[in-house]
């Protein structure tokens, strides 16, 4: 399976949210699409998803858009939304048996995968409840159980991970990588440790556009350098820079910042992690594309 | 069954309004059944003739009369928002992005609107069947003459399960215009199938004169002379034959109107799966609102805004108009036209009453202080009675003194509207009532309205004071009932 995203434009009157993307998803694996609020990461969710045609550009499925055929990839996807779709007189095994019809999912083995997956995502126990007295994370896991059904060869995921406690936040890490395997599942998030640790590929997307495409590793080479720490008394005034972390420590605080040079007296070069490395593609430090 | 059919009906009888609505449906009935010697009856048919209400057959249809334009109101207000909570709660986005069959989609969301439906159908049986008990206890009638008259309403109601669905699908009457829509077409319906004879057959009261004229005339001879369905007065009592009604006859118009029915249906529903849209529904911007980025100090000044925002600009536009107009026209025009016209506009500011501030959750947030949410409830009452004073306005400077009548049922009319918004948690009761109040005013009911009739007056300053009562009560009960 190849997605190609050629030009992709979307504007909304006179603000544009995405701004000629173009990027080729074609190997199994977590994909991470990584920007802050506001970087038009939910409006290129929306455009692969079918949701919303792109004002330019196309997106392409094995050489075929899916803007002009929408149901080609309709078929093959399993979406996570931000806002969880649920009904909240339903219980989770009948809410995932009705959105298995909707999708016209043969019987035996959609009861298969739900009773699996109910089990897979800790549901099982809870199942008899209804939605309306679930906890958000509860139903997020049932929303990603949802988004599951039929077995679909491309999931994308809009922030999945909001709602979750850390448990469950590294319980969907793994089944995500397993899913990858055979799969491709693209993850939009802003918080960058939740792909960290599964990505195998980053899209970094600042105001509407595509400012990084790369392995997690290059674009962490790419800001060695670039990232200092700093003690400080707490409450000192800092210089304007882009701050990654703040850490107190006893009577002071460890600053982590990006900059190209150490901006402050005593600073010293530290380890990029991803997020450094984010925080600095997204500064401009890092001129780089993949 | 099929999953999805499941699990719509299934949502649809666990919503808690639905229990309501069923009560609300149970009580209705069995206030239906028509009695002798009350001022207010149900159904009076020639009473110089036939002696009133004192047999069971009279129940049944006595209830089917008044159930044939109450029921589909009801049901109505209950079945038309299945798609729009499916689009709310993301779930019909959802299925848009994998490869749903509209037609099986929309064919279980029927189904689960005709489920709805015929459970009220059925409570409204079971209360009659009650009433029948307690009134007529070990009064032989056959099961036929029981229930023949009350299946009259089915077929009316299969194709409204599909028009509420086509509503919901069509572009021009998705939005807040389509309970409006329908409470119109149910009257128009009912009120020319009782008036002028020929049948269509949708509500099924043609069926239900068919049947009292061949009971009629198969005791004296002739049809039916005099009928009344609820009315007030005394009514002779000099009448001694007994009346008893036939059940409904299956002949060749009635075939012929329940195929019509369900053809109906079968197109409405098709004509839903073309127009439902293909890609989710793009959220409202006003921009233009936003853009002008008013800061307003006051919570009433920003209460009005925010109330005002919610009407489209072009309904806006034509009320202002029209309400200019109607400072220059003549009285009789102004109340025959002008003020159903502007009261019939401004449906889309009264349907905000009582909820609209909770959509964002915004209410909630409010009472956490009890204060706060005092004090935002009075501003939204304000500025919805400052509207309706405002609106009113033309006939209000035709009267030479002060017409307290008209002044209360202005204070009436947004506070009944906050009242039921309230309880119901939107504005669909408040759009029928309202479509009710003037569809019954342009049709010779001007009583409704009282310009100068202290008795009208009276019963709506009544209704004033129990709307004020359930407004600022509705939340103490709400918390006490969160607290137990």
């Amino acid at each position: 399976m190849e997605i190609v995203f050629d030009h992709v434009t979307m504007t909304f009157g006179d603000d544009v949210a995405v701004k000629h993307f173009t990027a080729t998803l074609n190997a199994a694996g977590v994909v991470g699409l990584i920007g802050p609020n506001g970087a038009g990461k939910s409006t290129l969710v929306r455009m692969l998803t079918t949701q919303i045609k792109p004002t330019e550009g196309d997106i392409l499925l094995d050489g075929t858009s899916i803007v002009k055929h929408p149901d080609l990839l309709r078929t093959k996807l399993g979406y996570l939304p931000q806002q969880i779709p649920y009904y909240p007189e339903l219980t989770a095994r009948a809410y995932l048996h009705y959105l298995a019809a909707a999708k016209g999912l043969p019987r035996v083995a959609t009861d298969e995968q739900i009773e699996r997956l109910l089990g897979q995502l800790h549901l099982d126990a809870i199942h008899g409840r209804r939605l309306a007295n679930y906890s958000g994370g509860m139903r997020q896991r049932v929303a990603i159980a949802a988004s599951l059904l039929g077995e679909p060869q491309l999931i994308v995921c809009d922030e999945p991970t909001v709602g979750l406690d850390p448990i469950e936040r590294a319980s969907l890490r793994t089944l995500y990588s397993q899913l990858a395997q055979t799969r491709l599942v693209l993850m939009s998030t802003h918080i960058i440790s939740d792909i960290e640790s599964v990505a195998n590929r980053i899209l970094l997307m600042r105001q509407g556009r595509l400012c990084f495409d790369g392995k997690p590793a290059d674009a962490i080479s790419a800001a060695q350098g670039c990232v200092w720490e700093v003690a400080a008394p707490i409450g000192k005034a800092l210089p304007d820079i882009p701050i990654s972390a703040v850490k107190q420590v006893s009577a002071h605080e460890v600053i982590r910042f990006v900059a190209d040079q150490p901006v402050i007296a005593g600073a010293e070069q530290v380890t990029p992690t991803l997020e450094d490395a984010s925080l600095a593609i997204l500064e401009g430090l890092v001129m780089t594309h993949g | 069954m099929d999953e999805l059919i499941i699990g719509e009906i299934t949502r649809r009888m666990r919503r808690p309004a639905y229990v309501g609505v069923c009560f609300a449906v149970f009580i209705l009935t069995a206030l239906c059944v028509p009695t002798s010697g009350t001022s207010l009856h149900v159904l009076a048919v020639d009473p110089t003739i036939f002696h009133q209400a004192d047999n069971p057959t009279w129940i049944s249809i006595g209830v089917a009369f008044v159930m044939t334009l109450v029921l589909p109101m009801i049901g109505a207000m209950t079945i038309n928002n299945a798609l729009s909570t499916a689009r709310e709660s993301g779930v019909l986005p959802f299925l848009q992005t994998s490869r749903v069959s509209r037609v099986r989609l929309l064919s279980s969301m029927f189904i689960g609107n005709l489920a709805q439906l015929l459970g009220l159908w059925l409570v409204m049986v079971i209360s009659a069947g009650g009433m029948c008990l307690i009134r007529f206890f070990g009064v032989a009638m056959t099961p036929w003459q029981f229930i023949g008259p009350l299946t009259v309403l089915l077929p009316g109601l299969v194709v409204l399960a599909a028009l509420a669905l086509l509503t919901e699908t069509l572009p021009i009457l998705r939005g807040r215009s389509g309970s409006a829509f329908i409470s119109l077409a149910i009257l128009v319906t009912y009120f020319s199938e009782t008036g002028s004879g020929r049948v269509v057959g949708l509500t099924g009261v043609s069926t239900l004169i068919a049947t009292l004229n061949h009971s009629v005339k198969a005791v004296t001879g002739h049809a039916v002379r005099g009928v009344q369905v609820l009315g007030t007065g005394a009514v002779s009592a000099k009448g001694h034959r007994t009346l008893l009604f036939s059940g409904v006859s299956f002949n060749g118009q009635l075939w012929q109107q329940i195929a019509v029915c369900l053809a109906l249906a079968a197109l409405f529903v098709g004509l839903s799966c073309v127009f439902l849209e293909r890609r989710p529904l793009k959220a409202k911007h006003r921009q233009h609102q936003a853009k002008r980025d008013n800061v307003v100090h006051g919570l009433i000044a920003g209460e009005a805004l925010r109330l005002l925002a919610t009407i489209p600009m072009w309904l806006k536009i034509v009320t202002m108009m029209l309400w200019v107009i109607s400072f220059g026209v003549q009285w009789a025009t102004v109340t025959s036209v002008m003020l159903p016209v502007l009261n019939l506009l401004a449906i889309a500011l009264l349907v905000q009453a009582g909820w609209g501030i909770n959509e964002n959750k915004v209410a909630d947030w409010l009472s956490l202080s009890s204060r706060r949410m005092y004090q935002h409830r009075s501003a939204h009452i304000v500025v919805l009675i400052a509207a309706n004073l405002l609106l009113n306005l033309p006939v209000l400077i035709h009267f030479t003194h002060i017409s307290w009548p008209f002044i209360i049922w202005c204070l009436a009319m947004p506070l009944l509207a906050v009242a039921s918004g309230q309880i119901v948690g939107n504005g669909r009761l408040t759009e029928s009532l309202v479509v009710v109040l003037w569809f019954s005013y342009l049709n010779g009911k001007t009583t409704l309205v009282p310009f100068t009739q202290v008795g009208t007056g009276a019963v709506y300053a009544g209704l004033t004071l129990i709307a004020i009562l359930v407004i600022f009560g509705w939340n103490c009960f709400k918390v006490r009932r969160v607290a137990v």
